[in-house]
């Protein structure tokens, strides 16, 4: 999923650039370029399909009306995968609310396996680009992992960044971030094992 | 001998996140190392997994979000200017930006926020006998104007598809700015 030749760094400062100078077609490049990271990110951190296509909705707002004061460092992914951070911990805490109220919730993707929610049978690009029995491997692994190795996978695995700026996003120190991760590899690895996509 | 530190190192140089002389250093110990080179296998093999393994929003998805196309003219206030919503902002024409699903309690809050406005301004039109300077009225501006503001807020979150979140909260603050109201009349 990653665009050949440009590093999506520079391709995020320079659509940030044109959407700036009023050219009414960034956005739109904008979210073709990052939107499949983006939406695979929600979809492995959320709990419902629904959860992650508002999440998704959301996070390009907040980017939309974020752009004009985003400080241009090179640093568009990462900016762009700490808002989609923040977001889903606030609806992941939210749901975690409402789910402790309520006594009567209908039964909902909730219950399924990551994998299910995106049943092989939808017709569309969407399941043209899934890579569908990788994501269900993928899936496996984030639903067995703790909440906290699941963020720091996501957010090196999909949404690119650096350990340092997991950390931050996370406010946790540089070597929990690492430790996370390593569990993370060796969980997948171990799950990999004499599968062949 | 082999250490969880290694394979936190490995994450680091596989990262590009070590020194350039940590990097040498490094290289010379996964030289040395057979389960460091495992591990750093193991690193790029999750992130060849990971890239084929995406999900991609469905074309509506994008559509919906797409609708927002944004302009030099929404930039040029960050998209927060409070002079209408960002719907009345939009030139004629131009798409507008996304929305996301408005939570039921948003839509009841807005229903009431609307009743509210709509009897407000009845009171206030209406041809009244009273002389102006009543006891009972002072302050009376001032209320109306916090639950103006508030009915402002709520217009531009909903015109600019704030989350949920915010909007519960313009609605908690329109009831406070209601009560107080209430209290005056
Ligand atoms: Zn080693």
């Amino acid at each position: 999923m990653k665009e050949e030749g440009v590093p999506l760094d520079d391709l995020g400062e320079k659509l940030v650039e044109r959407a700036r100078s009023g050219d009414p077609e960034a956005f739109k490049d904008m979210v073709r370029s990052f939107g499949p990271r983006l939406f695979s990110y929600l979809a492995g951190r959320l709990k419902s399909r629904e959860a992650a296509e508002d999440a998704y909705a959301e996070v390009w707002m907040r980017v939309w009306k974020g752009l004009a004061s985003y400080q241009s460092l090179g640093k568009f992914q990462p900016w762009l995968f700490t808002i989609a951070h923040r977001l889903s911990l606030d609806l992941l805490e939210r749901e975690a609310g409402r789910a402790s109220v309520s006594i009567d919730a209908a039964p909902d993707e909730e219950g399924l396996p990551l994998s299910e929610r995106w049943p092989s049978g939808e017709p569309g690009p969407e399941r043209e680009a899934m890579g569908r029995q990788a994501w269900e491997k993928v899936s496996a692994v984030l639903e067995s992992l703790p909440e906290e190795q699941r963020q720091v996978f996501l957010l090196r695995e999909f949404g690119g960044l650096s350990f340092a700026e997991i950390a931050a996003a996370m406010d946790c120190p540089l070597g929990t971030a690492l430790a996370r991760m390593r569990y993370a590899v060796l969980k997948l690895r171990q799950e990999l094992e004499g599968f062949h996509a | 001998m082999h250490s969880p530190e290694h394979e936190e190192r490995c994450l680091l140089y596989e990262a590009g996140e070590l020194t350039e002389a940590e990097r040498s250093a490094f290289a010379g110990a996964l030289a040395a190392c057979a389960d460091c080179r495992d591990f750093l296998a193991s690193i790029e093999a999750c992130h060849r997994f990971c890239d084929a393994a995406g999900i991609a929003p469905d074309a509506a998805l994008d559509a919906r979000t797409l609708e927002g196309t944004p302009c030099r003219r929404h930039l040029s206030d960050g998209g927060r200017g409070r002079s209408g919503s960002a719907l009345d902002r939009a030139p004629a024409g131009e798409p507008r930006p996304p929305r996301p699903r408005v939570s039921p309690r948003a839509a009841v809050g807005l229903t009431l926020a609307f009743s509210f406005a709509a009897v407000l301004a009845v009171f206030l039109i209406r041809p009244s006998s009273e002389p102006k300077d009543l006891e009972w009225s002072n302050g009376l501006d001032e209320k109306v104007a916090a639950a103006g503001e508030e009915l402002e807020d709520i217009s531009w979150s909903l015109g600019v598809g704030a989350d949920s979140g915010d909007i519960d909260r313009e609605l908690d603050d329109l009831e406070g700015a209601a009560r107080q109201l209430r209290g005056v009349l």
